[in-house]
């Protein structure tokens, strides 16, 4: 849970100091006050990243050469202070939980945020990464270590993938590095498959009660021939070793890393057929809210941090259907802030400004 | 704007150019050394050259000495036929300090990172090979750092060492991934040096 959050030169906001009153919160404003960029702050906290495919340096306010954002989470009733620092010059991220500087993405156990906004689509359109990005999220969201192994696993890429580009590279030049990714990327395996599955389970079970029983199934698609979801770490580690060396005349070519975890994607299918090239517009935007309801849910399990919902204009971006379901998914009590630039009427709750053109609203019936 | 006299910010400068030091710091240190008690500032310029004078590289190991071979490659009480491979001259220093390692060592001066540019060659790894060519060493200990380079500078000598030793370990990562042997507790590193494991 977000207990206090301060924007400095993020976005729009030069300085913003904000200390939730209530667990419902409706941000209300006209279009382009700075109300997504408040939930993008939040969101950036904790994971490490912009949810609109912004990159750092767009993050920093126009004529400023850094941003700063820093918060005070709760988690299993402990207090933690987490601190983001960007400097555009250069192009240091720096991520602290309690003073002291963690990798990026460390953040996401402490406050796992799911996001709903109309971007959510590209979820089911996008390319294969940022499906994967949504999949590591809610794995390192549940079990810290992954993100740590994404971590190193991307630092060895870097170093094998250099060490291709040097025409006199040996075998034994790529051994280290390659014997590196398959440990490191057979324990991203395991836990992606298995997260994976139950994502699925819970996504479907929502889809079919928003869609009248359609069923919507998922595949993780392995590059590599021969996985089974049941290999063990040791069976799979020796796999993706043996992929990659296998690899290497073809990777000497081309000169990066052409096998393993950081290439593959998963595959949505509605009614068995696959919902990236056959679903129509609304049945993709329901599926990527099944997927997110199954995020939400998923992390409600776990006992450590509460899950914190950030609905960017899904108001009016939903019909009376998902807005329901939304709903309900909020009546299990986690913190949730919404955006929208309608307005409200005095009985619906109070209200208390944050900036000059954004209002506050706490909804009563919460 | 007023500016320093050149010969101020001559040395406002040179001292910049250490590592750890940036500006501020080096424009406190250099109105320290000005002012400093007689004798001081000249003692630090001494005590430089003379240090730079006097240490070299051991021929046998690579560590820091001011005699040839070093006091360590030197000591008859020590066990030569266990040899511990280190990144840089601090590790041995790091290790010492636990008192739980009575073999010899050696200094790669660095790691594998084709990142930085840098490979086998850029290593003492020759040297290392020759050394244990002789024959008298039972177990070659790799103790780089437990992090991406590190780790892949020990599989990488792991290779080239299992066919001509009869023995090599891996010191065991009671180390934070992404630790360092300098920074790591006397406790912690003995511990990883008592549960080695072969490689
Ligand atoms: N790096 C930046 N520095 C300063 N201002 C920025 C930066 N990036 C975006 N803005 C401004 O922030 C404003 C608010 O954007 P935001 O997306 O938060 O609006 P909004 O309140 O969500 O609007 P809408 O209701 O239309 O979604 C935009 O007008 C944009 O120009
Ligand atoms: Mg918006
Ligand atoms: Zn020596």
């Amino acid at each position: 849970m977000l207990k206090y959050l301060y924007l400095n030169n993020f976005r729009n906001y030069e300085n913003l100091e904000f200390m939730p009153e209530e667990k419902f919160i409706i941000f209300t404003g006209a279009n382009g006050t700075g109300k997504s960029n408040l939930l993008e702050g939040i969101y950036y906290l904790g994971t490490g990243y912009s949810f609109r495919q912004a990159r750092d340096e767009n993050l920093v306010r126009f004529g400023s050469d850094y941003f700063a954002i820093s918060g005070i989470v709760s988690c299993a009733g402990v207090d933690y202070k987490i601190d983001a620092l960007y400097q555009r010059e250069k192009k240091r991220k720096i991520i602290k939980i309690n003073n002291k500087r963690v990798l990026p993405g460390s953040c996401s156990s402490y406050l796992p945020v799911v996001i709903f906004s109309p971007q959510d689509l590209i979820l089911i359109k996008g390319a294969p990464s940022v499906r994967r990005r949504f999949l590591d999220l809610l794995v390192s969201q549940l079990k810290p270590q992954h993100s740590k192994d994404l971590h190193y696993y991307n630092n060895v890429l870097l170093q094998r993938n250099k060490q291709l580009r040097s025409i006199k590279t040996t075998d034994a030049d790529l051994f280290p590095w390659e014997k590196q990714l398959s440990s490191l990327g057979a324990r991203i395996w395991k836990r992606r498959i298995s997260v994976f599955s139950q994502l699925i389970d819970y996504s479907s079970e929502v889809f079919a009660s928003l869609s009248r029983g359609r069923i919507l199934r998922g595949e993780y698609k392995f590059q590599i021939n021969g996985i089974k979801e049941s290999d063990d770490l040791a069976k799979l580690q020796g796999l993706l070793l043996d992929a990659l060396q296998k690899a290497r005349p073809n990777d000497r070519k081309v000169k990066f890393t052409t096998v393993g975890p950081h290439r593959e994607d998963f595959c949505l299918y509605l009614n068995d057929h696959e919902a990236r090239l056959y679903a129509s517009q609304g049945e993709q935007r329901l599926i990527s809210l099944a997927l997110k309801v199954g995020q939400y849910q998923l992390l409600s399990l776990e006992k450590r941090a509460e899950p914190v919902l950030l609905l960017d204009d899904v108001f009016s971006e939903l019909d009376e259907k998902h807005r329901v379901l939304v709903l309900d998914v909020m009546k299990k009590g986690s913190q949730v802030f919404a955006t929208t630039t309608a307005s409200f009427k005095e009985e619906y709750g109070r209200r208390k400004a944050l900036t000059s053109h954004i209002t506050m609203v706490y909804p009563k019936n919460f | 704007m007023h500016l320093y006299p050149s010969s101020l910010a001559a040395l406002i400068e040179a001292l910049r150019k250490l590592p750890g030091i940036g500006p501020k710091t080096a424009q406190r240190l250099a109105l320290y050394l000005l002012h400093a008690p007689e004798g001081e500032a000249e003692g630090l310029a001494q005590a430089i050259l003379d240090a730079r004078e006097k240490i070299f590289f051991c021929s046998v190991c690579g560590n820091l000495t001011d005699t040839d071979p070093c006091e360590l490659c030197r000591d008859e009480k020590r066990d030569r036929s266990l040899l511990c491979v280190v990144e840089w001259p601090r590790d041995i220093i790091a290790f010492e300090r636990t008192g739980e390692f009575n073999g010899v060592y050696h200094v790669l001066h660095g790691v594998l990172s084709p990142m930085d540019g840098i490979g086998p060659d850029d290593l003492k790894i020759a040297e290392l090979l020759k050394r244990v060519s002789k024959g008298d060493i039972k177990e070659v200990i790799l103790a780089t750092n437990p992090n991406v380079e590190g780790e892949a500078t020990a599989l990488y000598l792991a290779q080239l060492l299992k066919p001509i030793v009869p023995k090599v370990t891996r010191i065991a990562h009671g180390l934070p991934v992404g630790g360092d042997l300098e920074f790591a507790d006397t406790a912690t590193l003995s511990r990883s040096l008592l549960g080695r494991q072969v490689i």
